[in-house]
């Protein structure tokens, strides 16, 4: 008999419904990861009791972790469906939505606060205009490595889904836009907007609501040093904090 | 939330972490230092209160100085804790990190109440009787020493002496609380200052931290020694 793998899924039919638990047990293959365990759930949706149910939906794109469309949480940690390969089909698999999203169906949540954080945060560069504005400034190369380290934030959620501070009673930001701020505010033509980006985060729910319990950077899969991004922000929103009271009168405008 | 604390927001949660260094966290480290003078004997201990009531406009320094940023501190402080929904208990979240962001909270909590008992337990009793001799032209010495000893050791017949290990523990969980709170607050100053911004730098923040909360503990306990378990402690009695 060819060997199985049981997944614990937590499923919810639609939004604000009430959660519930069901296990399917799916046939193993090498190499296989979360999300073929869900495509086996889709091919044969009986669970182990042999209730034919809907099949469990979720949500994919790139399968190469770098979209950040999957991100479930997988055995209680937040994660990727794609890149967690299922190496023990003795371990039986636990794939829950990430908890600090509105949950649309089974494993889709819906990120868009995160994304309106990007917008809010003015987190891009500016390059159109009415005309040609020329090629912007040169960066050097090192600035270019570290920097691209900060720009493979995929919005993916991760930090949001283990922060302690992030929660309903909370207005906080996570770090994921913070450290996107950090990356744009580096920018040699993202500098313009530098202090439209630190005025979103000193505001309430910005960097001073984070608690510095270092989860974010210890679950972020494209490992990006968001608790160094915090302690740099934190920095920056000081000094351009003191900048804003005490000796910059155009701000006043 | 009002507008005004809206507006002031970023500014309050930068005041609140830098009262917890100075004013609060000085506070700590200075009081345990002269507090170790239990360990000495019952006049060094002594000395404490006679010196601090050589200081001019006492009260004021005492009110504005400490009393209100640590009231500042704590009210603010138990508004964040009860922000937070820790979760080191959600399966593989139990980094060290996490348990540091949730015991921060906890301490946080514990020291707000054992502050609060503290102060009613000495510094009043304190106050009242300068106020006393303020007003009613009386001579009354406070005796800072029997005071301290009479909350951790009974008197019995006899000479005999008993522990109140109940006041014990609370003010042992006290000591321990407050060089906790201090030390990891430490690191979370550095961290969200921007003082320590590398992993590295993170760690030695967190060393150091802790380092200094140790030195507090230690000088803590040795006060609670020296107000209970030193030969002078029961020869008073």
């Amino acid at each position: 008999m060819a060997q199985t793998v049981r997944v614990k899924v937590r499923r919810q039919d639609e939004p604000g419904a009430k959660s519930y638990w069901q296990e399917f047990d799916v046939p193993y293959t090498q190499g296989m990861n979360a999300l073929t365990c869900l495509q086996e759930i889709q091919k044969n949706p009986v669970t182990v009791s042999g209730q034919a149910v809907a099949p469990v939906v979720w949500e994919s794109a790139c399968l190469e972790e770098v979209c950040g469309a999957c991100s479930m949480r997988i055995n209680g940690i937040p994660r990727q469906g794609c890149s967690f390969l299922v190496l023990d089909p003795q371990k039986p698999l636990t794939l829950e939505p990430m908890s600090k999203f509105p949950v649309v169906r089974d494993l889709i949540i819906d990120r868009s606060r995160m994304f309106q954080a990007l917008l809010d945060s003015h987190s891009w560069i500016d390059i159109d205009g009415t005309h040609d504005l020329g090629p912007g400034p040169r960066q050097s190369p090192k600035d270019q490595s570290w920097m691209y380290v900060l720009s493979r934030c995929m919005t993916c959620g991760c930090c949001l889904d283990a922060c302690p501070q992030v929660n309903e009673k909370s207005d906080f930001v996570g770090a994921s836009v913070i450290s996107q701020v950090r990356l744009f505010n580096a920018h040699p033509s993202g500098k313009m907007h530098a202090d439209k980006r630190l005025d979103y985060l000193m505001q309430p729910g910005g960097i001073v609501d984070c608690g510095n319990a270092q989860n974010c950077v210890k679950v972020c899969p494209k490992e990006i040093p968001l608790t160094q991004s915090i302690a740099e922000m934190g920095k920056q929103t000081l000094a351009y904090g003191f900048k804003r009271f005490a000796s910059k009168p155009d701000l006043e405008m | 939330m009002s507008a005004a604390i809206q507006k002031n927001y970023f500014l309050l949660r930068r005041l609140h972490s830098l009262s917890g260094i100075i004013p609060v966290g000085a506070f700590f480290l200075i009081h345990m230092l002269l507090n170790s003078r239990a360990a000495q004997s019952p006049d060094q201990y002594q000395w404490v209160p006679d010196f601090l009531d050589q200081i001019p406009y006492l009260v004021y320094i005492e009110i504005g100085g400490i009393l209100l940023p640590i009231l500042f501190h704590a009210v603010l402080g138990v508004v964040i804790a009860v922000k937070g929904e820790p979760n080191v208990t959600r399966p593989q979240h139990g980094w060290a990190e996490n348990w540091g962001y949730t015991f921060q909270r906890i301490t946080g909590v514990l020291l707000f109440i054992l502050i609060a008992v503290h102060l009613w337990q000495t510094w009043w009793v304190h106050t009242r009787i300068k106020l006393d001799n303020a007003l009613n032209g009386t001579h009354t010495e406070f005796e800072i020493y029997s005071l301290m000893n009479g909350i951790f050791v009974n008197a019995g017949s006899g000479g005999a002496v008993s522990y109140n290990w109940l006041w014990l523990a609370i003010y042992a969980l006290f000591v321990l609380a407050a060089a906790w709170h201090f030390g990891n607050g430490i690191y979370n100053f550095a961290c969200k200052w921007g003082f320590s911004t590398s992993r590295q730098s993170q760690r030695f923040a967190l060393t150091l931290g802790l380092g200094i909360g140790a030195i507090g503990m230690v000088m803590g306990f040795a006060s609670i020694w020296g107000l209970t378990f030193a030969p002078w402690a029961t020869a008073v009695h």
